[in-house]
């Protein structure tokens, strides 16, 4: 717990909380790692190494980064489908109780599951085929015994209507609807138990951009009307930018930056993140960057990362200092927080558009 | 009048000299018989490719633009079928200045010339680059069958070329890797092994389907950086098929934009970042994120879903989700791809109506 950066301080009573919904303190996910036939551990793989963030309600809190930086595994142990390893995930439930779900049994959590729900990546693979679209959007109803059966059926139909489409496909299959059409109903079925916290892992990542930019706007209009707040993992930054408030950036577990995404593609406050945005393609061909990318390897094994800052091998910047001493998160400015050493005496560049 | 526009349009690669011709295709159309009926996935597209130069193909799924990909080297399987157009890919012996011309829809499938045309002369590379790998023999073992394939070379030259290509692309340790199987490999090593894979024989022209679209940003920035830098040492053609708009202002010299089985859109990168004519263009670039002026918190969008592609829409295909739609024009005649602005070209009847 010493290296537990930015808010040991701040350890949330309900008080405390103000009115975030969900609050989370210096999260950690190990994966042991197998050797064996008995299985001996050999090591672990940090997939997640203290994670601290705070949501609002009506706020939108994207999580970016390469593929195994760990946004994944941080979204599944918030919605409790893994079990973190320390760390706690303080969630203001609906009656304004906080309760600490990180340690709470599958049966302890179930009170809790109708308020905070889930939207997959990809639309063909997380809707059951077999099913109509009225036994998926209704299944978290039927489960919960919410309503008989007109009720529910009453409730799909507004909720079919409230992300755009006709009450009449209910009796369809999955099958007969187009990608952006599941991720509605994907969408209708997270919000049937008027959920107040959204967890959407890549949620339009898979879809076509005009499809990606209606989605979008729903999940806005959503958050207008119902106030709900949402966790957004995408590594699309510029997707990222346009719908969240504030983004957390991951680096192999760990927080490399976190702020406001204007602040954050202007003036980057750290190395990774400047190397992220220099990677995005150009929006016209004047800007054309090729031969002028500074980043270069790969994203190190978790199970096996470097010493020191983990950035260190890749970043243009790193000094003796960077390779011996882990960084910790610290807050540079009221919201900005950095975990690199040198950001006082770096001049990062942002993106001008 | 071409004069201007062409002017502008030379901010590319090479300056002056326009470049050989190496592929020209001709009213391409390639369909599939499906139970819903025929689909027209690749409805009378004409381009052409030239040395040196990149031309990038955009749309959204279903748009036929993988379709058109695997066309130009007869690459269709049941139930889809070539059903008409010439795909000529010009030969040119070295020093010479004409080109031995061949159609490569007319040679048999599966045939000795299609198979030594393919992978030899004209390389593809994919999105899944898994898929183009067999799982049970390594790295090396591949790039040297491939490499044998086409050059009458012996095993160890093969093996030091290919070593040689691994190096070229960036891979690190290419003498160790050379040894890896494909699942040892990260996405990116992979796809740059694709890569070695695919230029070991010295193509005339790559056809890369989407090689970066499962990629993270950063090694998508890699995997293009390296393409261009390959492109501009070895001359090659390249036919870049994407959905992604800003990977097209990155690496393409000329666009064209896929509509439903058709180009709707023909015209210079510059062109087309500049003044994009098509109204479904102007749709896709105004709904991609990060370009316009939003921030509202609303991002403009184009209405509707894309058609089912077995009942393309009476008309202009893309009438009923046209924000310039005019009725009674729109919706009867299908629009030609005519010039509209210099090279440029457009289907759409906002260009023809004022003229009768």
């Amino acid at each position: 717990m010493t290296s537990d950066s930015v808010t040991t301080a701040q350890l949330p009573d309900a008080a405390d909380m103000g009115d975030d919904v969900l609050n989370v303190v210096g999260l950690k996910k190990y994966f042991p790692v197998t050797r064996g036939f008995i299985r001996r551990r050999t090591s672990m793989v940090r997939a997640v190494d203290g994670l601290t963030f705070s949501i609002k309600s009506g706020e939108t809190l994207g999580i970016v980064g390469e593929s195994g930086c760990g946004k994944t595994t941080a979204s599944r142990c918030i919605v409790r489908s893994l079990k973190p390893t320390e760390g706690q995930i303080w969630f203001r439930t609906g009656t304004g109780d906080v309760v600490d779900l990180s340690n709470l049994s599958q049966s302890q959590m179930r009170p809790f599951r109708r308020d905070i729900q889930f939207i997959f990546q990809d639309p063909y693979t997380s809707l059951n085929p077999r099913m109509t679209i009225f036994e998926i959007v209704a299944e978290p109803l039927v489960v919960n015994n919410v309503g008989n059966r007109r009720e529910q059926e009453d409730r799909v139909s507004s909720l079919l209507r409230r992300v755009g489409l006709a009450p009449e496909y209910m009796k369809r299959y999955p099958h007969a609807f187009s990608g952006g059409q599941r991720q509605r109903i994907g969408i209708a079925r997270a919000l049937a138990l008027n959920p107040r916290l959204i967890v959407a892992d890549e949620p339009v990542s898979a879809l076509d951009v005009s499809v990606q930019a209606q989605v979008l706007n729903l999940m806005a209009d959503l958050q207008n009307d119902l106030g709900l707040a949402y966790v957004f993992v995408a590594h699309d930054l510029r997707v990222v930018r346009h719908i969240c408030h504030r983004v957390v950036v991951m680096y192999v577990g760990k927080v490399a930056e976190i702020g406001n995404p204007d602040d954050l593609f202007r003036d980057p406050k750290h190395p990774y993140t400047e190397a992220l945005i220099s990677s995005l393609p150009a929006v016209e061909p004047s800007k054309r960057k090729l031969g002028t990318i500074s980043l270069s390897g790969e994203v190190p094994n978790p199970a096996d990362p470097p010493s020191g800052c983990f950035f260190h091998p890749r970043c243009p910047y790193a000094v003796e200092k960077c390779r011996v001493e882990a960084p910790e998160v610290r807050e540079i400015e009221p919201g900005r927080f950095t975990s690199c050493h040198r950001i006082e005496e770096l001049e990062l560049v942002g993106s001008g558009d | 009048m071409a004069n201007t526009s062409k002017l502008e349009d030379k901010t590319n690669k090479s300056d002056k000299d326009p470049g050989r011709q190496v592929l020209k295709i001709r009213d391409l159309h390639t369909q599939f018989s499906t139970p819903d009926g025929v689909v027209k996935a690749v409805d009378g597209v004409s381009f052409d490719v030239i040395e040196g130069k990149t031309v990038g193909i955009v749309g959204e799924s279903g748009c036929g633009k993988s379709v058109l990909a695997r066309s130009v080297l007869q690459l269709i399987e049941h139930p889809g079928r070539i059903v008409g157009g010439e795909v000529l890919y010009h030969q040119y012996a070295e020093g010479e200045e004409t080109a031995g011309q061949n159609d490569i829809l007319g040679l048999p499938p599966g045939g000795s010339e299609i198979r030594s045309i393919r992978g030899g002369h004209i390389s593809m590379i994919f999105q899944e680059p898994m898929s183009s790998f067999s799982p049970v023999h390594t790295i090396g073992n591949q790039m040297v069958e491939a490499l044998r394939l086409h050059k009458p070379i012996s095993k160890d030259e093969a093996n030091e070329q290919a070593v040689d290509w691994l190096q070229r692309v960036g891979m690190p340790n290419p003498s160790e890797r050379i040894r890896a199987y494909p699942h040892e490999l990260s996405g990116g090593q992979l796809q740059r092994a694709m890569i070695a894979l695919a230029l070991s024989t010295n193509p005339s022209v790559l056809i890369a389907d989407e090689p970066t679209t499962g990629l993270d940003v950063t090694t998508q920035a890699q995997i293009l950086e390296l393409l261009g830098s390959l492109q501009a040492e070895h001359g090659m053609a390249m036919i870049f098929i994407t959905h992604d708009l800003g990977v097209i202002a990155e690496i393409a010299d000329d666009v064209l934009v896929m509509y439903l089985g058709r180009v709707v859109e023909e015209a210079s990168v510059t062109q087309l970042f500049q003044s994009p004519q098509h109204p479904y263009t102007k749709a896709l670039f105004t709904s991609m994120p990060g370009t316009g002026e939003i921030k509202d918190n609303r991002l403009p969008t184009i209405k509707g879903s894309v058609p089912e592609p077995h009942s393309r829409p009476m008309g202009c295909f893309f009438h009923p989700r046209c924000d310039s739609f005019m009725p009674g024009t729109c919706d009867r005649a299908e629009p030609e791809l005519l010039a509209v602005n210099g090279q440029q070209k457009a289907s759409c009847f906002l260009y023809t109506e004022g003229e009768n």
